[in-house]
Formats: C-alpha cells, structure tokens, sequence
C-alpha cells in the first residue's frame, strides 16, 4: 500500500496535469482522507493532541484551497496558487515526517492501551413494554438526530447521485434497521421494533424496507421512496460485481472505516477517565482486524455509557 | 568547545538558514536563483521535521514559534519567486528589495532557532537522529 506522503504527492501530480480539476472530489483523494483519518486518529490514541491538531488543520487548509482552485474561473497549477502550493506542501511535509517516523509515534506516546475491553455486546437483552420502547427508540434517533437529517437531505435531494443514496441507505439500515435497534437496546424480540409506531415513522422517512402485511395493496404515501429509486436500488443491489459496484464498496468501506475511527476519536477525546487507554486498545484491535466497524462502534457506545 | 551539532538541531538548522542568507547576498545568487529556492525548500522540510518532533515531545508553544518564523520565510520566498518570475531580476529594483525581505526573514528564523536551542532541553532530542 502507498504511504499517505507519497498518494498527497501523486493527488497533486493529477491535479497539476488537469486529470481531476476538482480534486477534492477525487478517487485520488478519497484515498488521501482515509489514510488522513486512520493517522489523525492514530495520533489522538497515542495522545500526541497537538501534532493530531496540526495535521487535521493543514488537511482542513489543503482541503478548502482545493475547493477554492475548483471554483475558480482561473485553473491554476499548484506551485502558481499560493494558498493551495502552501496547504499542499505544508500537509505533505508534515505527513512525510510522521510517516518517516513510523513506530516512535508509539514510542513517544505515553498511554497505555487498556488491558481489557467490555464485550461489545454487553447491552444486556431485557423485556420491555411497547411505550417503554417507542419512547427509548425516540430517544435512540434523538441520539443521532444531526446523522438522521443529514442522510434525509441526501435521500430526499433529487440532484444527488444513485451511488450516493445507495451508500447513505445503507448505512441508514446499519443505524435504524429493525435488527440494529433491537440489538442497540437489547429488546429481546425484535419483533417488538417492527411494531413500535416510533420506528415505522423512521423507516418510513427513510425509505427502509420493511415486511408488511398486503403490502401490495397499502396505499404509498409521498415518503416511501418506490418506484424507480427503489428499484434502481434494488437492481444495482443484484446486480454482478462490476467495477463501478467495486469502486461504490471500496467507497462504503472507507466511509464505514472513517465512521468508526470517527467514534474512536469521540472517545479518546471525551476527557472521561481512562477513555484514553480504551480508544487505544480499541483503536489497536480496529486496526490489527481483530474487531468489525460494528464489533468497535458498539464497543465505543458501552465504554461512553459506562465511563 | 565545537558544539556536535547531530546532537542540537536546532543550531544545525540556524547554521543551514545562516548559510543561506549569506549565498542569496552574494552577486552569484543572480545567476542561481533556481537553486536558492530549491535550497529554501529544503530548509522548510528540516524545519518541519524539527517542529513535528518538538510536537510530539508535547512542547506546542517552541514549535508555534518556530512554525510561525517559518512562515514568514515561507511567504517571502513565494512572493520572490511569484514577482521575479518573468523579470530580469538583477536590474529589476523591486527583485532586489525583495531579496532583502527574504534574507530579513531567513534571519529572523536563524534567530528564533538559536533561542529555542538555548531553552529546549537537550534531552527532548534523545533519538531525534534515530527516527
């Protein structure tokens, strides 16, 4: 795999040769942030906060000079646009010597990653009486309330790619699918979920397939996203493997990889005793493959409830 | 006593900057401008390299000031470069003000890594040369 150093400089290479003007929309970038979010994330378990505060501010910088030359009538080259020649060879330097120091980044941090860490599934199963539910399911989606608005506003903009809403839709059944609920709150039959009128509203809003009974008949109403939304999905659901299916996992891979070291930094950053040391051993497990995006992010809800 | 600059990067640094300036005053910077600012911008990959370091060693503020020292040489080499780009520059009068302002600021880094030398523990560089 190339070194986040040497993928800035190929990105820049491209944009210089006018291969991708808006670069910052860029497969080439697109790979750049994910390698800034595993470093940035890897800085802030180790507790080295002011180099993690450094690189995320150059990234910021060379990000918006990159928006700013896109939009500009004038398509500069990099050494001839200061604000961007600055960003760019600011960041690149700054992840070269990281990258070029290698394991001192663990070397020089002074936490200890913690010895164990809870059962990601320690939401212990519970019975629970319907209103008891409708209203924990309120307070779930109260929870993500910014996460749940901004996946509605690309489901529901008309201008936003398939490939897009494909991602968003899954990642809104990996948050408020049925079986995710019921496993976030440990209700003991799931069943429970699909009748909260709670839920229905939410699945409803955001075009989640859901078993109903004479669906066929059911009048539609306006938020039920069917038709051919639904069975474009549906179609490119099915469909073989093809490159642009490839390129559209590669895609959810990396959001689903920045979602959870996303998390990760919430927890290491959240000042709670020994959040630390968990978002360390976490962040290493993540890493080492020994834990699934879903295995650390309920991890990471345990240890913010526990702590 | 000679002081083993391996194990003082900061002064090696002021030394590199120091030489620096003393070139780009020479009449034979006219005639190695390219050069010059390829040189600067290995200047700005050591002094990078210093304050990644000294961020890692938790001391922010040194590193701030040496970082905003940078800057200021960073930003006079690019307006250097951006003005003289398609001049003569020895007979342009506003090349060879602007050739002051660089060294003026190539100084000022030279200086800021001389104080930061005298106030930064000679420990925080234990393995600096290593990485």
């Amino acid at each position: 795999m190339r070194s986040l150093p040497e993928m800035v400089a190929s990105a820049l290479e491209a944009y210089d040769e006018g291969q991708a003007l808006d670069l910052a929309r860029s497969e080439a970038w697109l790979e750049v942030r994910d390698r800034y979010a595993w470093l940035s994330s890897r800085l802030i378990v180790n507790g080295h906060e002011a180099v993690a505060r450094r690189v995320d501010r150059e990234y910021q910088a060379l990000r918006d000079a990159l928006r700013r030359a896109a939009t500009s009538p004038e398509k500069l080259k990099v050494k001839d646009d200061y604000a961007l020649w600055e960003a760019a060879t600011e960041f690149h330097l700054t992840v070269k010597h990281l990258d070029h120091l290698g394991g001192r980044i663990e070397e020089l941090s002074t936490v200890k990653p913690a010895q164990a860490l809870p059962s990601p599934r320690t939401v212990p199963k519970r019975s629970w009486t319907q209103p008891e539910l409708d209203e924990a399911i309120g307070q779930y989606k109260a929870n993500r309330a910014a996460r749940f608005k901004e996946m509605l506003s690309v489901l529901d903009n008309p201008r936003v790619p398939e490939r897009r809403k494909r991602l968003v839709r899954r990642e809104a059944h990996r948050m408020f699918g049925r079986n995710a609920v019921a496993r976030a709150l440990g209700v003991k039959s799931a069943k429970m979920v699909s009748q909260s009128s709670v839920w229905v509203q939410i699945a409803d809003t955001l075009g989640l397939a859901r078993r109903r009974r004479g669906r066929s008949s059911q009048p539609r109403t306006g938020r039920q996203r069917l038709g051919l939304e639904i069975a474009s999905e549906r179609a490119s659901l099915e469909a073989p493997e093809t490159a642009t299916h490839a390129a559209a996992d590669a895609a959810l891979r990396r959001e689903e990889r920045e979602t959870t070291l996303a998390r990760i930094r919430k927890l290491a950053q959240s000042g709670r005793k020994d959040a630390r040391e968990n978002a360390k051993a976490l962040y290493e497990k993540y890493e080492a493959g020994e834990m699934t995006d879903d295995q650390a992010r309920q991890t990471v809800e345990v240890l913010l409830e526990q702590l | 006593m000679a002081v083993d600059l391996s194990k003082h990067p900061l002064l090696a640094l002021m030394e590199d900057v120091n030489r620096w300036g003393r070139s780009t005053q020479s009449e034979h910077f006219w005639r190695t401008i390219g050069d010059h600012l390829l040189w600067a911008g290995q200047l700005r990959d050591e002094a990078k390299g210093i304050i990644v370091w000294l961020e890692l060693k938790g001391l922010e503020e040194e590193a701030s000031r040496l970082d905003e020292a940078m800057s200021n040489f960073r930003e006079a080499v690019w307006e250097f470069e951006d003005l003289c780009r398609d001049t003569y520059p020895p007979d342009d009068f506003r090349c060879r003000q602007r050739r002051g302002q660089l060294i003026e600021d190539a100084s000022c880094v030279a200086d800021v890594a001389e104080e930061l030398d005298d106030e930064v523990a000679a420990t925080v560089w234990e393995g600096y040369d290593d990485a």
